[in-house]
């Protein structure tokens, strides 16, 4: 299975995401372009969004007009701020075990019809043999070649060894620093790796 | 409907809701077993299977007492189950005298402790044979020709959970698989920022310290990286050499 802009295409939309789920936060495995990886670290920052409720519930999550949602205040904000006003995610299921999800977004608010639907539920489908292999050996599949947010796994390092705090309490320091300065995640990591910005030890997000 | 009719009814499902709910294959098969002596008033019923390259071996009976548990030991490679697994047909109903010519040893200690009927089928479906339902009577001659065929399809309701359980397993050890995958990589990170921040390098060079110390004492790279994540940034010490 190899993903292109021509499934972006038929399922008329405007970007596309494929997620893998993990012990912790989705990753994100494959994006039809760069603002489509953005609005998956906007859900990663904010912890919330159609990608996490599909892989929670193991169904469709349907949204066709953002603007009046009050699902996931962060990431709509965020999403309409990046002028999306419609996702739709689905599942990738393995039985009854959800492996990960298929995230379309679009620029224009309204819901998807019919015939897009049957093919986005059938392209999820076909991708869990994909998400299954590794990300390893991984050329011809929806892997990309680096973790997309390899930067923020390394930066939640760092500031573990600088704070000296446990793993997952750097990573939400990482979080909510991204938040509060209003700056994408994925940039703050790559100031702290590149020793540009050390966060504050006595930092708190209220 | 008359009474086994209902309960008959019943206990499909009762089994078909063990197979939706909290499913414990063990649970199931007991519950079968149990419902066999019920439904086709055997005295005893067992059920043998054979996981693929192991023999046969017992894994539920109606009873657990000393007797029947003996006996099912020796039916793990003698008697009416072990045929029914090996021909994967339906082997009696058959009474003492008759059992006796085919399995002298298996007869004798059945009889020993009571039985005088016993009947077999086969666990299968469609091309893969799991086992056989054993089914034991104090009583000569009293399983009928519906009772067999009622045995046959409770045996295949347990057969059906039972794949039905392989596959879910299968299912998890393969998201286990991409798990560990994509965990190890996350893991490898973290540990190239832990320890750039450690040895005041930069995360690459980080990388090539750990990538480096791998290939020197031909260990995995995401193991080196868990050690210093549990560390919190040192590299395991060479092992003695």
């Amino acid at each position: 299975m190899r993903l292109t802009d021509d499934h972006v295409a038929l399922l008329g939309v405007d970007g596309m995401t494929v997620s893998a789920t993990t012990s912790g936060a989705a990753e994100l495995a494959w994006s039809s372009d760069e603002a489509s990886a953005r609005l998956d670290d906007e859900q990663f920052t904010f912890g919330e969004g159609p990608v996490v409720d599909a892989i929670d519930t193991g169904a469709p999550v349907l949204c066709s007009a953002l603007d009046v949602t009050a699902r996931w205040p962060g990431f709509t904000a965020a999403a309409l701020k990046r002028d999306v006003h419609a996702v739709f995610a689905f599942p990738v299921m393995l039985g009854a075990i959800t492996i990960g999800a298929l995230m379309c977004h679009r620029r224009a608010a309204g819901s998807m019809n019919n015939a897009a639907m049957t093919k986005a539920l059938a392209l999820a489908d076909s991708l869990t043999p994909a998400l299954l292999t590794s990300p390893d050996d991984s050329a011809e599949e929806v892997w990309s070649q680096q973790l997309h947010r390899a930067e923020v796994h390394q930066a939640t390092g760092m500031i573990s060894v600088f704070l000296d705090v446990s793993l997952a309490e750097a990573l939400s320091r990482l979080r909510a620093y991204s938040l509060s300065q209003d700056r994408p995640i994925a940039e703050v990591a790559r100031d702290i790796v590149a020793r540009r910005l050390r966060l504050p030890r006595d930092f708190r997000y209220s | 409907m008359d009474n086994r009719d209902e309960r008959l009814a019943a206990t499909f499902v009762e089994l078909a809701d063990t197979l939706v709910s909290d499913f414990d294959l063990v649970e199931l098969l007991d519950t079968l077993a149990i419902r066999c002596t019920e439904l086709l008033g055997v005295s005893a019923a067992a059920l043998l299977l054979a996981p693929p390259g192991i023999e046969l071996r017992q894994v539920a009976a109606s009873d657990s007492g000393y007797a029947l548990s003996d006996l099912l030991a020796m039916a793990q490679h003698d008697g009416p189950a072990w045929q029914s697994h090996h021909e994967v047909r339906v082997i009696g109903p058959i009474d003492l005298d008759g059992a006796r010519t085919q399995w002298p040893d298996f007869t004798e200690a059945a009889e020993r402790v009571g039985y005088r009927e016993m009947c077999a089928v086969p666990m299968r479906l469609r091309d893969q044979v799991l086992g056989a339902l054993l089914l034991l009577n104090i009583h000569p001659a009293k399983l009928s020709a519906t009772d067999v065929q009622l045995a046959q399809a409770l045996a295949d309701a347990a057969t059906i959970g039972i794949l039905h359980e392989r596959v879910l397993r299968q299912q998890i050890d393969l998201v286990t698989q991409l798990h560990t995958a994509l965990q190890s990589r996350i893991l490898i990170e973290q540990a190239k920022g832990i320890l750039a921040a450690r040895t005041d390098t930069s995360v690459d060079q980080a990388f090539e310290l750990m990538r480096g110390h791998a290939r020197r004492h031909l260990r995995r790279t995401s193991d080196i990286a868990r050690h210093v994540i549990d560390t919190r940034g040192t590299l395991p010490a060479p092992e003695n050499s």
